[in-house]
């Protein structure tokens, strides 16, 4: 006789659907101003990633944009800026807008 | 090289008799973005530069930078209803009387303004505990009020919904208690010489933006504090000495819920 039940859902697979939902509806902080801080490095900003509804994020004016803390080209946080790509992708279609340079 | 003509009546004739005017670059001038980062620098010159005080302080009929008039000019509600423009003080919807050096309240008079939805009182001597009796009040804006301490604001303001305290003195205690507005959703603590919140945010219940630009919050503990806040969607933390965002403040115990 088989064991099969209806109502039995494999446990990782729910639990996988569960932090998706989670990701997706729980986090609610969706524009972080952190410009003119102190900030020197891309790891520092890391743990921001997990934040899937955070569209905007200001970071001109710290030292990790280098001697200007204005990073046009994003070449001093390209590390930060793919990891949030990955990050989302097949979780939301938003992309982090990076604020790197001061607008007028 | 650009080359424009230019010809007015309101210029001297001997302005209009020049035919043209020759515009050279001069390699020596600053570049478009050297002239916005020095823009920008003014902008964000210092703090006293910036404060409503120092407006006021360019006018004549003012006093000297934060001295507080030696003699009683009352708040009453006479100023009030003349300020709403209205005949009827339960007709005034909204008030603004910034910079005139208020610093009291005849509050048996704020009964009668029963349908105040905004009021602007930036730039006085007025504490925000008088103002909690306002019953539709929806946005109250006390920026540059020399406000310290906040006592006890509870059954206090039951539908506002927007708070400027900006460049105020408020202390860690003080901003503990504005927990209590029940519907505030939008704090601005802006330039309030912060060095931390309360360690205990989520009494805020519907608060979704704050404020925090211009105080010297150095740890970066204050993310996780800020994580508490059960509906936050907007920070603003620019002008801190903040270096990290910790790991716990992203995880899945707070994760800005």
């Amino acid at each position: 006789m088989s064991n099969w039940q209806p109502h039995t859902i494999d446990r990782n697979l729910l639990l996988s659907f569960l932090r998706f939902l989670y990701r997706i509806c729980d986090r609610l902080l969706e524009s972080l101003d952190l410009s003119f801080n102190y900030f020197s490095e891309e790891q520092a900003l890391m743990p921001l990633l997990e934040l899937m509804r955070l569209d905007k994020l200001m970071i001109y004016g710290n030292p990790l944009l280098g001697p200007t803390g204005e990073d046009p080209l994003r070449s001093y946080i390209d590390a930060f800026v793919e990891a949030s790509y990955e990050a989302r992708s097949g979780f939301t279609d938003r992309a982090l807008e990076v604020r790197q340079r001061v607008e007028v | 090289m650009n080359e424009r003509s230019y010809k007015s009546k309101n210029v001297p004739k001997s302005l209009n008799s020049i035919q043209s005017i020759v515009l050279e670059l001069n390699p020596n001038q600053p570049s478009i973005d050297e002239l916005s980062a020095k823009r920008k620098q003014k902008l964000h010159q210092p703090l006293i530069l910036r404060t409503p005080q120092y407006t006021k302080g360019l006018s004549s009929n003012v006093m000297s930078a934060g001295e507080e008039p030696s003699e009683n000019i009352a708040l009453d509600g006479f100023a009030l209803l003349e300020a709403t423009g209205m005949n009827f003080p339960d007709d005034g919807r909204q008030v603004k009387l910034n910079g005139k050096n208020f610093n009291s309240v005849v509050e048996p008079d704020l009964a009668y303004f029963t349908g105040l939805l905004f009021l602007d009182l930036s730039d006085n001597f007025l504490d925000i505990e008088c103002f909690a009796t306002l019953p539709r009040l929806k946005e109250l804006r006390l920026a540059y009020n020399r406000i310290s301490n906040i006592s006890d604001l509870s059954f206090g303001f039951p539908r506002l919904q927007y708070l400027d305290l900006s460049y105020n003195s408020l202390t860690v205690n003080s901003v503990e208690a504005l927990a209590a507005i029940p519907n505030l959703k939008e704090l601005d603590l802006c330039g309030n010489n912060l060095g931390g919140l309360p360690r205990n945010m989520s009494s805020f219940l519907k608060l979704e933006k704050i404020a925090l630009e211009q105080n010297k919050i150095d740890e970066n503990g204050i993310f996780i504090t800020l994580s508490r806040l059960p509906t936050i969607r907007v920070i603003c933390l620019a002008y801190n000495f903040l270096t990290r965002i910790p790991a716990e403040a992203c995880s899945d115990d707070h994760c800005f819920r």
